[in-house]
């Protein structure tokens, strides 16, 4: 085993989750089944692999910077529970 | 024991493109809460970013002008953290490839010129707005800044005092106003920054705990909290009490005018950064670098030095006329329509920067109107109103925005400047005072003080006081 459940916990932490013990051994053996996957590519030497020669496919498409409004804000926030003048309300949030 | 203080400043800045960075809404600043929102930039699933060339242009653009090198090829990262300002529970930024590395900005320090080296600059979105009702437990959420485009300017340590870290500032804000790449409006948020700040014995080379302070919102603030901030790290190590000086992020409360710890933030630097698989690597092509130094308008440095050759202005003058962009057009437009430049710089940086400062103004805002303030020189310099009542013209130009001809109608301000009209008045005030004239043929030259306040009043101040002194002189001579 790689992770430890004291990682799992700490990562739930971060990611503001609440687990259960059952839950936690779980996640931890699938994070260790997760990372020797992610072992096999580590694996490949890429050392001679030029990441500044450009190849027409690996290219990011770019878009032109012009604006279109949405439009559809009620549905877009259908699932919001509650709006108030077009703001979403929230519970108190600490800074 | 002598005490160096070691500051960083990592600035933000929002492009100024038309659209979001990945998606097509608008930017426009002040719409109605979440207009400017749709799937992608709230990150709902199934969706896909996809990158604004109006962005990397841009980013490219503040690094030619910050002198980095541009790296051809970079990527964009996730940064991982939880907080309602973010939708999708991540921002997408760059980690290890950046767009820019390794700049340096110019900055003066008591006429003497210091490099401030810049470690990086690299693209990332924007968060959302919070905003707290002030009597319920409750907070609303506006995601119209979600997704606007943005440039994270990293400094080195290299700044050695609060002045040193303004004047740095300063120089950047200038600098990519004049690029082009943002209007950098710190009371719109439009330029953030945050600082980094610890301090230790002259000597030592390794650094102590640096405190990051956070919600700077202007130069006078940034000023203030680095000097407070410098201060308690000091008093602590004074005392003995080093230890107290931990990392942290601090939150700069200008109510009160002291630094918080924020507490909440002590998780929040573990971001678990990973290569974001929605968005493939950018590369920039050499022509794009090329294209982009070709067309980089004048910037400050060089308009600072054409200024000093062309309009005999003092250091300090063009310094301040260049430092915002706004004011050194108006000035150029005011000089290119005929007025004379030492005047219109008088104008500018006496008069205009008052009302600014009373207004609380920005460069941007200041209503005046280049034409008129060339034509209030005009009349002046012609002897049509005096300077004191040309200030009175400026004021109204302001509060109106009438013309100054207009304006000296209205007031009656007009300068009597002819002989013909002035030799009666004169004529009455000699005749009127025989003693006083007789004083000044005494020798008792001060009477000549005493007649030309008659004349002045006479004429309700509106005589032209060369000119009326010098037809006094020759009567009481001749
Ligand atoms: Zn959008």
């Amino acid at each position: 085993m790689k992770i430890k459940p004291e990682e799992v916990k700490y990562i739930a932490k971060l990611a503001k989750l609440h687990l259960n013990d059952a839950e936690i051994n779980q996640y931890t053996r699938e994070f260790d089944d997760i990372l020797e996957h992610f072992a096999v590519i580590a694996s490949y030497d890429v050392e001679s692999v030029d990441v500044n020669v450009l190849e027409e496919g690996q290219k990011a498409p770019l878009r032109k910077d012009q604006p279109v409004l949405f439009g559809d804000q009620e549905k877009l926030y259908k699932n919001a529970k509650d709006l108030k003048n077009g703001l979403i309300q929230v519970p108190k949030i600490l800074e | 024991m002598n005490w160096e203080t070691i500051i960083g400043l990592e600035v933000h800045v929002e492009l100024d493109t038309k659209t979001k960075i990945f998606c097509n809404c608008p930017t426009t600043f002040g719409s109605p809460p979440n207009q400017n929102t749709c799937p992608v930039c709230i990150g709902l699933p199934g969706t896909l970013p996809v990158l604004n060339e109006a962005v990397v242009e841009m980013a490219v653009k503040a690094g030619v002008a910050l002198n980095c090198s541009i790296q051809k090829t970079n990527k964009m990262d996730r940064k991982n953290y939880f907080y309602p300002d973010l939708p999708k529970a991540y921002q997408i930024s760059q980690y290890d490839l950046p767009i820019c590395t390794g700049g340096h900005v110019e900055i003066d320090r008591g006429g003497e010129k210091r490099k401030i080296r810049v470690h990086r600059i690299h693209i990332e979105e924007d968060a959302g707005k919070l905003l707290h009702d002030e009597e319920e437990p409750i907070s609303f959420i506006d995601y119209n800044r979600v997704g606007v485009p943005l440039i994270e300017i990293v400094s080195e340590a290299d700044m050695r005092s609060p002045e040193e870290a303004v004047a740095y500032l300063r120089s950047v804000r200038s600098i990519l106003q004049y690029a082009g790449v943002s209007d950098c409006r710190m009371e719109q948020g439009s330029l953030r920054c945050d600082g980094n700040i610890s301090v230790r014995p002259f000597g030592q080379d390794a650094f102590n705990a640096k405190v990051e302070l956070k919600n700077i919102n202007s130069f006078k603030e940034l000023q203030k909290a680095l000097e407070k901030e410098e201060k308690r790290q000091l008093e602590l190590y004074s005392f003995n009490e080093g230890d107290k000086v931990v990392q942290e992020t601090r939150r700069w409360d200008a109510a009160k005018g002291k630094t918080i710890s924020m507490r909440t933030k002590e998780d929040a630097h573990d971001y678990r950064y990973f290569p974001d698989p929605d968005l493939k690597p950018i590369f920039i092509q050499e022509e794009l670098i090329h294209r982009v130094e070709k067309e980089l308008p004048e910037l400050p440095a060089e308009k600072s030095k054409r200024f000093l050759e062309t309009y005999g202005l003092s250091l300090k003058e063009v310094e301040i006329l260049v430092n915002e962009m706004a004011l050194s057009h108006f000035y150029e437009e005011v000089v290119e329509a005929g007025a004379d430049p030492k005047t219109s710089a008088n104008w500018i940086l006496g008069d205009l920067l008052r009302v600014m400062k009373e207004k609380e103004m920005t460069a941007e805002e200041q209503p005046l109107k280049a034409k008129h303030l060339v034509s209030l020189i005009q009349f002046i310099e012609k002897g049509s109103i005096s300077v004191t009542a040309g200030r009175d013209v400026f004021d109204t130009m302001i509060e109106t925005g009438k013309s100054p001809d207009r304006i000296i109608e209205e007031k009656g301000l007009k300068q009597i400047s002819g002989e013909y009209e002035l030799q009666q008045t004169i004529l009455s005030v000699l005749e009127a005072n025989p003693s006083s004239v007789e004083d000044f043929k005494n020798g008792k030259k001060q009477a000549l003080g005493f007649l030309m306040g008659q004349v002045m009043k006479a004429t309700k101040g509106q005589a032209n006081p060369q000119v009326a002194k010098t037809m006094m002189e020759k009567k009481l001579n001749g």
